[in-house]
């Protein structure tokens, strides 16, 4: 390589790295305490569950379970039920003043799917974990906080791509993962940095690339959304499952029976979640009843179907695009939680590998010119 | 250019399938995706290990002192 094409991606590698490394810093040390989050939260104590009742209690109406939701809360209006696949007999409800807030400010409450009440957990998102949480993921700047670190993660991509073309001209002389203890501390760095460096490339790329497509997440969904509304607009809609189908409850209005209509459309799916009408994830007339496989991979890659909760109408208004399909796999890949403890672990490893890159790299541009001059 | 980039290559494609591998199936692939993942770290920490400062430096400690003095 030309001396002159070399400096010009030093030059690239040591500006996106300065200008990037203390937020990237932050993100890997929030990071690593949230790798491990729902262990903490077992081993804390504050592990979320269902009070206990005789085994096979029927659970009560979605829509019983937003009353009581709304009772504890109110001025509230719920926007969305989440389902967790081992938390069986709890419903998460998003509540909020509209249902057409950005949701920065959105109250997260738990729910006993079988009476309704509300589950007194000590404030679960609140405290430590919490303050990890939002730094990690939006600086308690909303959306404008998210598009930040999303930047931030965008330059440690160039820095990581400068690097590995920087990786080959000092690799010259040395062989693979020689670290030249004895010679400069300088040196030594220098050399710690490249092997680290290199091993952790590829999942530094992909742990980096995934979390900035998680903060387009909002911008992702409304797009979606809008793609839905345009569908049903022009009438190209799947319909799954006709108003007048015989063998299911016919509507009448409520949530849980327009719920009921889609499971009945989708055998074999699960409820992964549930959107009111005017939230961000279904349409102005529309519930959204967001399904789940129960493979790996299409646990991940989630079914919308629409309800008309008036005429139970259940349609697919399009399929999943696949900038829906990138983010839904970006998840897993960016939070390491699909392959048990021993990934986690190896996540941890990794992202603390990660801060020894960047903070020798910070160390390596503030003793530059000690090797050159000392040799 | 071979012996530079054969091994960075290796545990870069082991890397990635290893990320892949529970994505698509569990047990297996979980097991494929530790060992994918665990080797890359693996070099890494003992890259640390080998890479940790010497003890004592008394001959860089002689050498460098009187130079920064003068």
């Amino acid at each position: 390589m030309q001396a002159r094409t070399l400096r010009g991606w030093g030059w690239v590698h040591k500006w996106s790295s300065l200008v990037s490394t203390l937020f990237i810093l932050l993100l890997c040390l929030t990071g690593l305490p949230l790798i491990f989050s729902h262990e903490i939260e077992h081993l804390a104590g504050s592990e979320i569950e269902a009070p206990p009742m005789p085994a096979g209690t029927p659970q009560i109406a979605l829509d019983r379970v937003a009353a009581e939701a709304v009772k504890a809360h109110p001025g509230l209006v719920p926007l969305y039920f989440f389902a967790e696949e081992d938390l069986p007999d709890l419903w998460y409800v998003k509540l909020d003043t509209r249902v057409d807030t950005d949701e920065s400010e959105s109250l997260l409450i738990l729910s006993d799917a079988r009476t309704g009440q509300v589950v007194d957990v000590s404030a679960f998102d609140e405290g430590f974990m919490s303050v990890m949480y939002r730094l990690h993921v939006d600086l308690y700047a909303g959306l404008a906080g998210k598009l930040f670190l999303g930047f931030m993660g965008l330059l440690l991509v160039v820095a990581i791509v400068s690097g590995v073309v920087l990786y080959a001209p000092f690799m010259r002389k040395l062989r693979f993962a020689e670290v030249r203890r004895e010679r400069a501390p300088r040196t030594r760095w220098l050399d710690l940095h490249n092997l680290l460096g290199i091993v952790t490339l590829v999942w530094a790329l992909a742990v980096g690339f995934t979390g900035v497509i998680n903060t387009w997440a909002d911008l992702i969904f409304q797009a979606w959304q809008a793609e839905q509304v345009a569908a049903l607009q022009a009438g190209k809609t799947q319909v799954l499952l006709p108003k007048d189908a015989s063998d299911v409850p016919a509507a009448d209005g409520s949530l849980q029976t327009a719920v009921d209509r889609v499971l009945a459309a989708a055998p074999g799916m699960a409820i992964s979640m549930i959107a009111y009408p005017g939230t961000l994830r279904a349409t102005p007339e529309h519930v959204a009843v967001i399904l789940r496989g129960d493979t790996p991979l299409t646990s991940r890659l989630t079914q919308a179907l629409l309800v008309d909760p008036a005429d139970g109408e259940v349609l697919e208004a399009s399929a999943r695009p696949w900038y829906v399909t990138a983010l839904q796999l970006s998840e897993p890949l960016h939070f390491g939680d699909y392959g048990g403890l021993p990934l986690k672990i190896l996540w941890a490893l990794l992202d603390i590998l990660t801060i020894v890159v960047l903070g020798s790299g910070l160390y390596l541009w503030l003793k530059r010119g000690a090797t050159e001059v000392r040799g | 250019m071979m012996r530079i980039w054969l091994w960075p290559l290796a545990l870069g494609l082991l890397s990635a399938l290893g990320l892949l591998a529970g994505l698509v199936s569990d047990g297996a692939g979980d097991w494929f995706g530790w060992l994918a993942l665990g080797l890359p770290t693996l070099v890494g920490l003992q890259g640390m290990w080998r890479g940790r400062a010497p003890t004592q430096a008394p001959r860089r400690a002689a050498a460098v002192r009187p130079a920064e003095r003068g």
